[in-house]
């Protein structure tokens, strides 16, 4: 069953993981299943009034996948080197890894980045063969992008 | 998971630790902890407290470019770890040299890295080794560059306040004591005022880089977040703290 409207609140600049927790799963995940997380501006629920073929994406984590609409994907890494999104296999979890290079703060206007004290509706998807045919919006919601007084006094250098 | 929307009460004047006890995986002692204070939401912070992991000296690495005076004949293939002097008021850098075959040092000749950062080392500090330490005719010295140190403004005040107790090793939680003392408050000259709420961050953060090559660069994370009150104490007002 898809978890629609969990909201979370992540400060900017934070280096922190998102755990997404599957309790009704019929079968833990494997290593064959692939997993997207994306996210545009909005304070909309539910997403409706506007279709979301015309939102753009700020920003877009994915794991491997075989197919979708833009061919194959590659797993996305964060500003650390390491994979930014994870579908943990043999459990029921999926882990979504923010680093700075997701933030405005740090990326600057050239990149699609999350902007400080906005609100972004946020989509994880899953599917079991790493094929869009087979895909599931598995989580929704909102992520709230909180100023943080650590970031305000210049002790997180891009 | 982290604390956020917590509300503290707290009277003016008091001595007292805030324990955090924050289910974050892979913090240990030697990590760094921040906690600031502000008036407004991800504001400028009126108050901060910091430990002593924010700034490890000297970045790590090789320091040769830095060299000024060479060495030109010491002893060959000399391997010698060793803690310069300087001019300035920096104490506590360790430097591992290896001189050539033919004993010398200089910035394209031999090794010289830093291993241990020390601390209180500033742009335009010249380190120095003993010529007898090299046995070489003549003393090393390097003069530091800004490439030698983080930009020290990246860097928060050491106050002594606030540690990380990875009481389970590797595993969360870790507690994290966060001490308030009386120039804390403005009866003291210090930023926090009785009657007033207050906006807070605890943030957990990890070096991921600190050397000549790859520069600062910490990996930080809020832990946890909220509202600090500062409610009036019968006991100042009566001038019991003065």
């Amino acid at each position: 069953m898809p978890k629609i409207n969990q909201n979370f609140t992540v400060f900017e600049d934070d280096t922190s993981p998102l755990l997404f927790e599957f309790s009704d799963l019929q079968e833990n995940f494997t290593s064959d299943w692939g997993v997207w997380f994306g996210t545009f501006e909005s304070n909309q629920w539910p997403p409706s009034v506007t279709p979301p073929g015309i939102w753009g994406t700020e920003i877009k984590k994915h794991t491997a996948w075989t197919n979708t609409g833009n061919g194959a994907l590659t797993q996305t890494n964060g500003s650390d080197g390491n994979p930014d999104i994870e579908i943990v296999a043999d459990d029921n979890i999926i882990k979504v890894y923010f680093t700075q290079q997701d933030f405005f703060a740090t990326s600057g206007v050239a990149s699609n980045s999350l902007v400080t004290n906005k609100n972004y509706y946020y989509e994880l998807v899953t599917s079991p063969d790493k094929d869009e045919d087979t895909s599931l919006v598995a989580a929704s919601g909102f992520l709230y992008i909180s100023a943080s007084i650590f970031s305000v006094a210049n002790y997180r250098p891009s | 998971m982290n604390l956020f929307h917590q509300e503290l009460y707290i009277h003016e004047d008091d001595t007292f630790t805030v324990e955090f006890l924050v289910d974050t995986t892979n913090l240990f002692s030697f990590d760094s902890a921040w906690f600031g204070v502000s008036t407004t939401p991800g504001g400028s912070y009126i108050l901060q407290k910091a430990n002593n992991n924010f700034n490890y000296g000297l970045f790590f690495g090789d320091i040769t470019p830095q060299i000024t005076t060479t060495i030109g004949d010491g002893t060959a293939n000399l391997q010698v770890t060793t803690s310069p002097t300087t001019n300035g008021s920096g104490t506590g850098a360790s430097l591992d040299i290896i001189l050539n075959n033919l004993g010398k040092l200089s910035p394209t000749l031999g090794n010289c890295n830093v291993i241990v950062g020390g601390t209180g080392y500033a742009v335009g500090d010249t380190l120095t080794v003993a010529g007898a330490t090299l046995g070489a005719s003549n003393d090393l010295e390097i003069l530091l560059s800004s490439a030698n140190l983080p930009n020290p403004n990246y860097i928060p005040a050491f106050e002594g306040d606030i540690y990380i107790n990875a009481f389970q090793n590797l595993y969360p939680p870790v507690l994290i004591p966060v001490e308030f003392f009386q120039n804390d408050f403005s009866n003291s000259a210090g930023p926090l005022s009785a009657g007033n709420t207050y906006y807070w961050e605890l943030i957990g953060g990890k070096m991921i880089s600190y050397s000549i090559g790859g520069g600062y660069k910490l990996s930080s994370q809020v832990m946890a977040a909220g509202t600090l009150y500062v409610q009036y104490s019968l006991f100042t007002k009566a001038r019991y703290r003065p």
